[in-house]
C-alpha cells in the first residue's frame, strides 16, 4: 500500500543522516524516500528550475566561482554534487565578462536555490527524525 | 508639496535599471521561494496552489510597497 503524500510522516526505520544525504544529492529526494512523493517532486522542480535559470543567465563559469563569488558559491553548495561537477568541468576556462544586471540575477538565482535546498535538507532530516511541521490553528480546524 | 500623481509619474518614468524588464525576474524567483516554503509547511498538498499564490502575492505587493515607500523618502529628502 502506498503512503498518501499528505499523511503525517511516521518514519519508522528512516535514518535521518541518510535522508539528509539523499536530500543533498538531489533536492526533494529525501522527501521522496520518506513517502512524500508529490512534495518531493514539487521541491525538485522548483529548486532545479531556479538554480539552472541562474546558470543559464550568466553561464556556469561565472556563476559557480568560489574565488570571486565565495559566499554565493557557499550558498550554492546546498544544491549537492552538481555544483562540484559544474565547477570542475569549467574551472580551466577564463571567467567571461557578464554585464550587470545579468551577473547579479545569475548569482541571486543560484544562491537562493542553494539556500532553499538547504532548507529542504533540514526539513527532510526533521521528518525522518519524526518531527512534524507545526500546523496553524486554521489548519487544525480549531474554532 | 509633492502630489501623488507627480510621484507615480516619476516612478513610471525612472530608468531603475538599463533595462527595466529585468525587474520582472523577481516574479519567478518569488514564486520559487513561495513554492518551496509552502511545500515544506503545508500539511495537505491539495492546499498548495492557493497557499503559494497567496504568499507570492503578499511578497510581491509588499516589495512594491517597500519600493514606493523608499522612493517617497528619497523624493522628500532629496
Amino acid at each position: 500500500m502506498t503512503k498518501r503524500d499528505d499523511t503525517p510522516s511516521r518514519t519508522d526505520g528512516s535514518n535521518p543522516a541518510l535522508i539528509g544525504l539523499a536530500a543533498w544529492v538531489l533536492p526533494g529526494l529525501g522527501h521522496w524516500l520518506l513517502g512524500h512523493r508529490a512534495r518531493g517532486l514539487v521541491l525538485f522542480v522548483a529548486i532545479m528550475l531556479t538554480y539552472w535559470t541562474g546558470i543559464a543567465v550568466a553561464g556556469p563559469r561565472f556563476t559557480v566561482d568560489p574565488k570571486d563569488n565565495t559566499l554565493w558559491f557557499a550558498a550554492q553548495m546546498g544544491m549537492g554534487p552538481q555544483v562540484v561537477v559544474l565547477y570542475v568541468a569549467t574551472a580551466g576556462s577564463d571567467v567571461p565578462p557578464v554585464p550587470w544586471p545579468d551577473s547579479d540575477i545569475a548569482l541571486i538565482y543560484a544562491g537562493v536555490a542553494g539556500l532553499l535546498a538547504m532548507l529542504v535538507i533540514l526539513d527532510a532530516i526533521g521528518r525522518a527524525a519524526g518531527d512534524e511541521p507545526v500546523a496553524t490553528e486554521e489548519q487544525r480546524g480549531a474554532p | 508639496m509633492l502630489s501623488l500623481t507627480h510621484i507615480f509619474l516619476t516612478l513610471a518614468a525612472m530608468p531603475l535599471f538599463g533595462d527595466r524588464s529585468r525587474l520582472l525576474m523577481l516574479l519567478p524567483l518569488v514564486l520559487s521561494i513561495s513554492l518551496v516554503h509552502k511545500a515544506i509547511r503545508q500539511p495537505r498538498m491539495a492546499d498548495l496552489p492557493l497557499a503559494v499564490l497567496a504568499l507570492w502575492a503578499t511578497i510581491v505587493v509588499g516589495m512594491i510597497g517597500l519600493g514606493v515607500a523608499l522612493l517617497l523618502l528619497y523624493m522628500v529628502f532629496s
